[in-house]
C-alpha cells in the first residue's frame, strides 16, 4: 500500500508495484489551517483538490489499484461536523475505495452517511491487541492497521485472532512514540523550527536536513531527585524507518498488507520505496518458505543502491533550496561512503521496525552526540 | 470534592490508604510490565478495603499477552465487589465489558485532548497573528480557539458511543485552556477525573527512560521509573518531565485556575505517587489535599 500526494505520484507507484495507494485530501475549511493530525507537512501530504482525487481514482481504477482515502482526523468536533460530512461526501462521490478512520466521532459521521466503501481502522486507534481488533471490526471496519510498537510475535498472534485483514506499517515514519497519544504535533512555526535546525539526523556527514520531529531533538537532561546535569541527548529518539531485513519473518505472521508512510515524501522517495519492497516482497513469495537467507540478502543490498540514491545526501541537492544547496554539496563531498549511506544511517543504529524494543539508536552514535554537544 | 491516590505499588499504596484521601487507585496508567500479579492486586484490593477506601483499578495499554492477565484481574475483582476499572486501551474495555459489577472509566489515553500539546499556546498565538488571518472575524478566532481546547468526549456523538458502553468516569488532565469543555463533560453525566498536575505529551513502548539507563529487555526491565524521573530542557524553551515511558508536561498551577475549575461540577481530583511531584509518602498527599481544599496549589 503506497503513500502518493500527486497524480504523478500514483503515476509512478502503481507501475513500481502498488497494489493500493492511499492519499489524503486538504480539508476545504477555514479550520485546515491548523494541523489536526501529527503528520508533517501537512500541505505537501495532501492532495490539493478533489479533481486530483477523481483523476488518480481514473488512473488507479483502469489499472486495476484500489485507492484509499485518509480521512483520520484523530478527533471530532461539532465544529467541524459540517464540513467534515461534506469532506466525506466528496471523497466518496469520486469513488474510492476505501476510508482509513481514525476516530470513533468521525466513524459515526461517516456510518450515518451510509456510504458504500471500506472501512479502514487507522493506526489512531492504537491496535496493540486482538481483542482492540475485534472490537474495531464490531463497529464495521474490516481492515485495521495496527501500532507500530508491536514485536513480529505480537503481530503474528493477533492476525492468528482475527477475522479481518490486518495490515502493518513497514517501511520509514516508525515514530518514537505511540501515534495515537503523541501531542508533539509537528507545528511548523518559528520556535520549532529553531529548535529542528540543530540536530542534523543519521550519520555522520550522512544526512544533512534537521530533524522535523520534536522527538529527535538534543534535550538537557537532569536527575528530578539531585538535580545534578546528565547530559545532552536526543532521549525520546527511538525513530524506526525500515523492516526490509524483516520482510520474510513479516511476511510470515500473515499480515494482510504492507504501508509505506510517506504521503509527504517526493515522488523519487515513494516510487523507490514501492519498487523495493514490491521486488522483494515477489522475491519472498516467488521462493515460499524454501528462501535462502544469503540470496534474499544479495538482492536487498543491490535494492540499497536505489535507496542510497532516492533516501541519501544526493537526494537533499536535488530537493533544497538553491541557498542551501552550496552547503550541502560540501558536507556531501565530505563523504567517503556514499553507497554506504543507508548501511550507515539506519541498518548500522538499527533504526528497524521490528528490533526489539528498547534498541535505542543514540547508543550506537555517541561519537555524534558529543560532537554535536561541543559545537 | 473528592481526592483519589494513584499508585502502581503495593508499598506506596499503604501509605496512600491510611492518607486523607476518599478512594486510592492501584495499577500502571501507561506500562504494561508493571501489571502486578494477581496476589499483589489482592493485596492491594485488601489494603483499601482495610482502611475503608475505595478501590480502582488501573490498567495500560496492553498486547494479547496483558489482556490475558487483565481477564484474571477482572474476575476477581467482579467476584470482590463493585469496582470502578481505568481502561486505557479499547480492547481492554471491550473485555470489561463483560463484567457487570466492574464500572468502567475512560482512561487518559482515550480522551484525546489536542490542548495537550506542549507548544499549542504559542502555536495558536502565531498563526492567529499570521497576516493570512488578519480578515477572519474575532468570531471565528474564538471559534478555532475554543476548537483547541475542547476533547474528543465534546462530540455527542463519541460521548454517546462511550457511554454505551457503560463508561461513567473519565480521565483528564489539569489544563486550564479546557476547563470550558471539562466542565461540559460533567453535564452530559461524565464523572470527571481531573490529574494534579502533570499533562500526558507523549508515550511510547519504546521506553525511554529504561533505554537511557541500559536496560536491554523491555519483559525483565528492573523498572528504573520507580525511584527515578527525569526532567527534559531544550534550549528554545521546552520543558518536560520525563517519568517511566511517559513525557509529561507540568501545567502550572495557580489559584485562580483552581476557583474556575471548582466551580463547574468538577469534584474529583486524582494525586499520582510519583517522583516528579515528589509525592511519594502520606505526609505529601495530606500536604497536597489540604492545600488543595483552603484554595491554594502545591508549590
Amino acid at each position: 500500500m503506497a503513500p502518493v500526494n500527486s497524480l504523478e505520484g500514483a503515476s509512478r507507484v502503481i507501475p513500481a508495484g502498488a497494489d493500493e495507494v492511499y492519499c489524503g485530501v486538504a480539508l476545504p475549511t477555514k479550520y485546515r489551517s491548523f494541523i489536526l493530525y501529527r503528520g508533517p507537512g501537512k500541505s505537501s501530504a495532501q492532495l490539493p483538490s478533489y479533481s486530483e482525487l477523481e483523476k488518480i481514482v481514473k488512473y488507479a481504477h483502469d489499472e486495476g489499484v484500489k485507492v484509499i482515502v485518509v480521512v483520520n482526523e484523530p478527533f471530532m468536533s461539532d465544529k467541524l461536523e459540517k464540513e467534515m460530512k461534506n469532506h466525506v461526501a466528496s471523497i466518496v462521490e469520486k469513488e474510492v475505495d476505501g476510508l482509513i478512520i481514525g476516530d470513533i466521532g468521525v466513524l459515526s459521521i461517516v456510518k450515518e452517511m451510509d456510504v458504500d466503501v471500506q472501512l479502514i481502522a487507522s493506526t489512531y486507534f492504537v491496535s496493540m491487541n486482538s481483542e482492540t481488533v475485534e472490537f474495531l471490526r464490531s463497529l464495521g471496519f474490516s481492515r485495521v492497521v495496527l501500532e507500530r510498537h508491536l514485536t513480529l510475535d505480537e503481530i503474528s498472534e493477533i492476525v492468528k485472532n482475527s477475522k479481518v485483514d490486518i495490515e502493518v506499517f513497514c517501511y520509514y515514519g516508525g515514530c518514537s512514540n505511540i501515534n495515537g497519544n503523541c501531542y508533539l504535533y509537528h507545528f511548523g512555526t518559528t520556535k520549532f523550527w529553531k529548535a529542528s535546525s540543530e540536530l542534523k539526523t543519521g550519520s555522520p556527514g550522512g544526512r544533512v536536513r534537521p530533524a522535523l520531529t520534536p522527538c529527535r531533538f538534543l534535550y538537557d537532561i537532569y536527575d528530578v531527585n539531585t538535580k545534578s546535569y546528565l547530559g545532552r541527548w536526543p532521549i525520546m529518539d527511538a525513530f524506526t524507518i525500515c523492516s526490509l531485513c524483516h520482510l520474510p519473518a513479516l511476511i510470515r505472521t500473515g499480515v494482510a498488507g504492507l504501508k509505506i508512510v510517506g504521503r509527504f515524501l517526493d515522488v523519487l522517495k515513494q516510487e523507490t520505496a514501492t519498487r523495493v519492497i514490491r521486488t522483494l516482497v515477489d522475491k519472498i513469495w516467488s521462493e515460499g518458505g524454501r528462501l535462502k537467507r544469503k540470496s534474499f540478502h544479495k538482492l536487498l543490498s543491490e535494492l540499497k543502491r536505489d535507496l542510497n540514491y532516492a533516501f541519501g545526501p544526493l537526494s537533499l541537492i536535488r530537493q533544497e533550496a538553491s541557498k542551501e544547496r552550496r552547503r550541502i554539496q560540501l558536507e556531501t563531498s565530505r563523504l567517503k561512503n556514499l553507497h554506504r549511506f543507508y548501511q550507515d544511517t539506519f541498518c548500522k543504529p538499527q533504526r528497524c521496525f521490528f528490533a526489539p524494543l528498547l534498541n535505542a539508536p543514540y547508543r550506537y552514535e555517541p561519537s555524534i552526540v558529543k560532537s554535536r554537544v561541543r559545537s | 470534592m473528592r481526592f483519589s491516590v494513584q499508585t502502581d505499588s503495593v508499598r506506596l499504596l499503604k501509605e496512600a490508604a491510611k492518607s486523607r484521601c476518599d478512594r486510592v487507585r492501584f495499577g500502571p496508567e501507561f506500562c504494561e510490565v508493571k501489571i502486578p500479579s494477581l496476589p499483589e492486586l489482592q493485596k492491594a484490593y485488601e489494603i483499601a478495603e482495610k482502611h475503608g477506601k475505595e478501590f480502582v483499578y488501573v490498567t495500560p495499554r496492553v498486547t494479547d499477552k496483558g489482556i490475558r492477565r487483565l481477564k484474571e484481574h477482572f474476575e476477581f475483582l467482579n467476584a470482590a465487589g463493585d469496582v470502578s476499572v481505568v481502561v486505557n486501551d479499547l480492547g481492554a474495555l471491550r473485555v470489561l465489558t463483560a463484567y457487570p459489577r466492574l464500572k468502567p472509566i475512560l482512561g487518559r489515553q482515550l480522551v484525546y485532548m489536542p490542548a495537550r500539546c506542549p507548544w499549542l499556546e504559542f502555536s495558536l498565538g502565531e498563526l492567529l497573528r499570521h497576516p493570512g488571518f488578519v480578515i477572519y472575524t474575532k468570531v471565528w478566532r474564538r471559534r478555532s480557539e475554543e476548537l483547541y481546547s475542547q476533547t474528543n468526549l465534546n462530540y455527542d456523538e463519541t460521548a454517546k458511543f462511550f457511554r454505551g458502553l457503560g463508561v461513567q468516569g473519565v480521565d483528564v488532565d489539569w489544563i486550564p485552556r479546557s476547563f470550558n469543555s471539562l466542565a461540559e463533560l460533567a453535564e452530559k453525566g461524565f464523572n470527571v477525573n481531573v490529574y494534579l498536575y502533570l499533562a500526558i505529551v507523549t508515550l511510547t513502548r519504546k521506553c525511554h527512560t529504561a533505554r537511557f539507563l541500559g536496560e536491554k529487555r523491555l519483559e525483565k526491565c528492573s523498572k528504573p521509573c520507580d525511584k527515578r524521573a527525569f526532567h527534559l530542557k531544550h534550549r528554545v524553551g521546552l520543558e518536560f518531565f520525563l517519568h517511566g515511558n511517559v513525557v509529561f508536561r507540568l501545567e502550572k498551577p495557580s489559584e485562580k485556575d483552581l476557583k474556575r475549575l471548582l466551580k463547574s461540577k468538577i469534584t474529583d481530583f486524582v494525586i499520582t505517587m510519583e517522583p516528579v511531584m515528589k509525592i511519594l509518602n502520606r505526609k505529601r498527599i495530606d500536604e497536597t489535599i489540604s492545600k488543595f481544599k483552603s484554595g491554594r496549589t502545591l508549590s
